[in-house]
């Protein structure tokens, strides 16, 4: 894939984690209420979950 | 009598963002977010504000911090069988630099989380390396956490703390994002997370079988191992279609030294309309087994050497179907600044537990102990925040 064939790629829609603060949000969610953790690409901290 | 509340203690991994971007030779743009979250669910209320600015000082340096703050109340199913309602506050700090180099992009952060009855500290470092005719990211990640665990045995006003010990987390992880082909970008994020230390939830108790009670049963503490070691593995894929949107698939595949096993699998699909709005939605299922000393319902006090019932560790299934929302209110900019959104977000959780049962129904005569209903409830988990790009 040539860097000129790469538009669609670098389009906002193709990001990863658009919003990091939201997905970080819901990952410690998530965490605070099932065994898994990792991995995800984003995680909080502490605790204050519930 | 004590406030029982249920904080899931969940281990602190730090901000890693593995997979963050397609490109790691590029820092991201300055920007700026108030944001506001709700979250009701299982009788609990958690209301959390937050605000975040990045920007870069050089076009290879940036800095970036974040406030947040968590408020709580209300009383989970815990709390409703056993005591009284909490109230309770959670401020987190944090302070990030990047540092970008030829084609190698290095993050350092620091996190620091404070609660009444629970001090968390957390010290990380990543590095991405853009390879390959930048066709493909490589990002290596290693934090650090210090916690400190306590209870409180006063009341949400007058709160008394014993602190119980600490816990040490250090997490390594490693990602790899891949250009396919023009259309098509997939990642593989790998996370090994080991914990030392107080690892229980002090809040939460066993109940074991005791026909010296009435109800049949007796509350009896956790005792869970000193040390835990987790794996996780995520997939991804992102495929941009025919149209202008964007399909993204994901499954995780975690399994733990506690004996817990979690599928994950998930499904987004994201559509713009010019250069205006962007409208999401996603669908998330995700599955565990308990781990292997959980259980419901000991036969008697001290029947193993670990025990636990907390209900992060039981056999469950939850189903998310959730949509955002984002709009561009200065699509071009305005004055300096390059453009504007707000966001909305909503998203429905439905938890069903395949083996802790809802024990608020003790003393209901139809139901013996380890015969009452299975518990379940809904989350709602609502977000909206206004991002700004200068």
């Amino acid at each position: 894939v040539k860097p000129y064939e790469r538009d669609r790629l670098a389009d906002p829609i193709m990001a990863w984690d658009r919003d990091a603060i939201s997905s970080a949000y819901l990952d410690h969610i998530r965490e605070s209420r099932e065994g898994s953790r990792g991995a995800t690409g984003g995680a909080g901290g502490g605790c204050g979950c519930n | 009598m004590a406030h029982r509340h249920i904080f899931a203690r969940a281990a602190v991994i730090a901000a890693l963002l593995l997979v963050r971007s397609t490109s790691a030779d590029v820092l991201p743009d300055n920007r700026a977010d108030v944001f506001y979250s709700k979250y009701s669910g299982g009788g609990m209320d958690i209301t959390g504000y937050s605000a975040t600015a990045r920007a870069k000082i050089t076009e290879n340096f940036a800095v970036e911090a974040n406030y947040f703050i968590d408020k709580v109340s209300g009383a989970s199913i815990d709390v409703l069988s056993q005591a009284s309602v909490i109230k309770d506050e959670r401020k987190q700090k944090s302070g990030t630099i990047e540092y970008l180099r030829d084609k190698t992009t290095y993050t350092a952060s620091y996190t620091s989380s404070v609660e009444r009855d629970y001090i968390s500290d957390t010290a990380s470092f990543s590095l991405s390396q853009d390879m390959f005719g930048d066709l493909t990211t490589v990002t290596l990640g290693f934090a650090d956490t210090k916690n400190k665990v306590g209870e409180n045995n006063g009341t949400a006003n007058d709160p008394n703390v014993a602190w119980l010990g600490h816990a040490l987390t250090r997490a390594y992880s490693g990602g790899v994002s891949q250009i396919i082909t023009k259309n098509f970008i997939a990642g593989v994020n790998l996370q090994v997370i080991t914990d030392a230390g107080y690892l229980a939830n002090p809040y939460r108790s066993i109940r074991f079988l005791d026909p010296t009670n009435p109800k049949g049963y007796s509350l009896g503490n956790q005792v869970y191992p000193d040390t835990h070691t987790s794996t996780a593995v995520q997939l991804q894929g992102k495929y941009y279609l025919p149209y202008r949107a964007a399909l993204t698939a994901l499954y995780r595949y975690y399994n733990d030294t506690w004996g817990v096993v979690g599928n994950t699998y998930e499904l987004d699909y994201t559509h713009p309309i010019r250069n205006r709005w962007i409208f999401e939605g996603r669908v998330r299922y995700y599955k565990q087994t308990a781990a292997s000393f959980y259980s419901d319902l000991f036969p008697f006090a001290g029947s193993q050497n670990f025990t636990a019932r907390d209900q992060n560790l039981a056999a469950l299934d939850n189903t998310t179907i959730g949509g955002k929302v984002t709009y561009a209110f200065w699509p071009e900019g305005w004055k300096l600044l390059k453009r504007g959104t707000v966001t909305f977000d909503a998203s429905r959780i439905r938890f069903n537990y395949l083996d802790f049962r809802n024990i608020k129904y003790f003393g209901v005569p139809q139901y013996s102990p380890g015969t009452e209903p299975l518990y379940n409830f809904n989350a709602n988990v609502f977000q909206v925040f206004v991002s700004v790009y200068f």
